[in-house]
């Protein structure tokens, strides 16, 4: 993996979520992101509308949280109502050499 | 059973011929003529009336008067004669009271006399010849009589009575002898032998008439004798077992240690102090200072009216479409950092 494809503690992650429904992106009743950060398992979760949780196009919505611990953080997506469904995803954050 | 013969023994008139009867048996109660008397003859006991028609001889046995007894003799039938054997009598045996049985060629008559009035009661009939030795017992028990003669070349015919009767005439004891008289002249000898007497009634031996079946099965144990030999195989151990007398002495090696029993008679002063621990019972109540708060459970049985604004934080996934959601981390900026050599 080249140094392009990691991702460094202080980086603030864009976490991109597409809600389908039978193949049809739509938009769920509740869009909620949760973070959890791995060493103080800090969870952070945003609830659309929100400023770091912004809607793309039907179905698709973008989160912005800064990792800020090295270590797998795990995000996860969930919509409710229209569309329900649940993901998460593990992001492997490196340390920092200066900070 | 008690033998009531004086002597002890069965009277068998073993004395000398002529000489009278033995005194601790009989007692001679009535001789009414010359030439009677009681008399040993032949190795029997012979009563002699005389030849004066009318003659009595009597002979009790010499115990005292009783009511109950069996008696059982052996006499030769006589061709004439008034032989009888009394029981519960008159002491002198003279025919004024008593039973009789009379003693006859032809039968036995069982009687009794009242007031010198006699009364025959019950006949068997058995007919003996004259001269025949018979044998004769006679049982008088309450106020049951029973009496059997019998040949005395035989055997006693143990399982019944030849007479077996009951009369309450004479209840209270008295005599128990022989008399005899005669109605004409001549003497009219009795002769009599093996006399016993007896307390109760004798035991019969009995002879089972039928058969006997077992409600079982016996189980029959055979006793066998062994009248072979043993011999043993193998060898023979002989182990002697030496009953010894140990006649020395023997000395002890080591210390004898002796242990000595001691009684303490002393006292004993406690060190310390002595703790008592009381045994206390509460007897009284008991009021507490504080108060009991009680824990009531209630139930709430009324309705709950939100007040402001639900928001919703969460939604179950009770309700509401299956979908997929598809995440992805995005990089839209990226730097790449390098170094050159200058």
């Amino acid at each position: 993996m080249s140094n392009e494809d990691l991702t460094f503690v202080g980086q603030r992650v864009l976490v991109e979520c597409i809600f389908r429904l039978n193949g049809v992106p739509t938009d769920p009743t509740i869009v909620s992101v949760t973070s959890r950060s791995p060493i103080s398992s800090t969870q952070s979760s945003l609830v659309y509308p929100n400023e770091n949780l912004i809607r793309r196009a039907d179905g698709e919505y973008e989160a912005a949280v800064i990792v800020d611990e090295p270590g797998q953080w795990v995000f996860r997506a969930e919509g409710a109502g229209i569309v329900d469904t649940v993901y998460e995803i593990r992001v492997d954050v490196e340390e920092s050499g200066i900070l | 059973m008690t033998r009531l013969t004086p002597s002890g023994v069965t009277e068998t008139f073993s004395g000398v011929e002529n000489s009278a009867w033995d005194p601790v048996n009989w007692v001679q109660t009535l001789n009414e003529g010359s030439g009677g008397g009681i008399t040993i003859h032949t190795g029997r006991g012979q009563m002699l009336t005389g030849a004066i028609a009318g003659n009595r001889i009597a002979a009790r046995v010499n115990f005292a008067a009783r009511a109950d007894a069996e008696a059982v003799f052996t006499w030769v039938v006589p061709t004439i004669g008034n032989p009888r054997f009394w029981f519960r009598a008159a002491t002198n045996v003279d025919g004024s009271t008593g039973y009789y049985i009379f003693l006859k060629p032809t039968s036995m008559d069982f009687g009794v006399s009242t007031a010198s009035n006699p009364t025959v009661l019950v006949t068997y009939t058995h007919g003996f010849a004259g001269g025949t030795l018979v044998r004769t017992r006679v049982a008088m028990f309450g106020n049951r009589f029973r009496a059997r003669t019998w040949d005395a070349a035989g055997t006693e015919p143990t399982l019944t009575w030849q007479m077996d009767t009951t009369n309450s005439a004479i209840t209270a004891a008295g005599a128990w002898g022989f008399n005899d008289f005669g109605s004409s002249n001549g003497s009219k000898d009795l002769l009599i032998d093996d006399f016993d007497i007896f307390d109760v009634l004798s035991p019969r031996a009995l002879t089972a008439v039928g058969s006997i079946a077992p409600a079982g099965f016996f189980n029959k144990g055979v006793k066998k004798h062994f009248s072979g030999s043993i011999t043993p195989t193998g060898t023979s151990v002989v182990i002697r077992v030496i009953l010894k007398n140990f006649s020395g002495s023997i000395t002890a090696t080591g210390t004898l240690f002796k242990g000595v029993g001691r009684r303490f008679s002393g006292s004993i002063t406690a060190a310390g102090t002595m703790k008592k621990t009381v045994g206390k019972h509460f007897s009284g109540s008991i009021t507490p200072a504080a108060f009991f708060k009680k824990k009531i459970k209630r139930t709430f049985s009324g309705s709950i009216t939100p007040a402001g604004t639900m928001t919703v934080l969460n939604v179950g996934r009770i309700f509401g479409k299956p979908g997929v959601v598809v995440m992805n981390v995005l990089r839209r900026a990226r730097v790449a950092v390098r170094h050159r050599k200058g």
